[in-house]
């Protein structure tokens, strides 16, 4: 046995089968916490534009929309939420 | 081996879950806990941002019948959920992110941001509200 095995917990079949952690758990942590900053910026102008809308106005919403920094920052906002 | 008669299997230690009476409910966990409720409440609202989207998209005609939803007790009532629910998410994902550099693991610090939290959450929702009233 070598002085690996004798320090884990793992057994030998374990590790010889490979088994262990699916190696995916960084990647899905650090997405998280990179979306979740770029969600602070975005969620915060999300709100507060939206409520100085008149909301029920389709015409406000609609030129509202319209404004290329707006489309831009709503499809970063709707993109980074879904994939949060 | 034999299985244990029922007396020795009633006599055995619970594992104690985080809901019910094993554990008195403190403001940490119930942050916690309303920090997971939110974020799945988040995702069903977020269904009813898609259908506003779609609304403005298929023209004045769907954003009528929107709008009319929208206008209701209850189209209010969801959106003010909707919007505390987002803010407080997103004040605790602060937090999260904190904790996640090794920040503010101390127990006062844990409350003093969990009142920090929970202030700014209201707060920021009463201005959205303000905002969306007064203007």
């Amino acid at each position: 046995m070598s002085s690996d095995s004798a320090n884990t917990l793992r057994s030998p079949l374990k590790r010889a089968r490979g088994s262990g952690s699916a190696k995916e758990g960084v990647n899905t942590f650090l997405a998280e916490r990179v979306s979740a900053v770029a969600l602070v910026p975005l969620t915060l102008w999300f709100v507060f534009s939206v409520a100085r809308l008149p909301i029920l106005s389709y015409g406000a919403v609609r030129q509202w929309l319209q404004s290329p920094s707006v489309a831009v920052a709503l499809v970063l906002f709707l993109a980074v939420l879904f994939y949060h | 081996m034999s299985s244990p008669a029922p007396q020795a299997r009633r006599d055995r230690p619970l594992s104690p879950f985080m809901i019910g009476p094993y554990y008195k409910p403190q403001l940490t966990s119930m942050l916690s806990i309303v920090h997971r409720i939110c974020g799945v409440a988040l995702s069903v609202g977020s269904v009813l941002l898609v259908w506003w989207l779609v609304a403005i998209a298929a023209g004045p005609w769907s954003y009528v019948a929107f709008a009319e939803h929208a206008a209701a007790w209850y189209g209010q009532v969801l959106m003010l959920g909707w919007s505390w629910a987002l803010l407080y998410h997103l004040c605790n994902g602060i937090r999260h992110l904190c904790w996640d550099l090794g920040w503010g693991y101390s127990i006062p610090v844990v409350y003093r941001t969990g009142y920090v939290v929970v202030a700014a959450s209201l707060l920021l929702t009463g201005a959205a509200w303000g905002l969306a009233y007064v203007l």
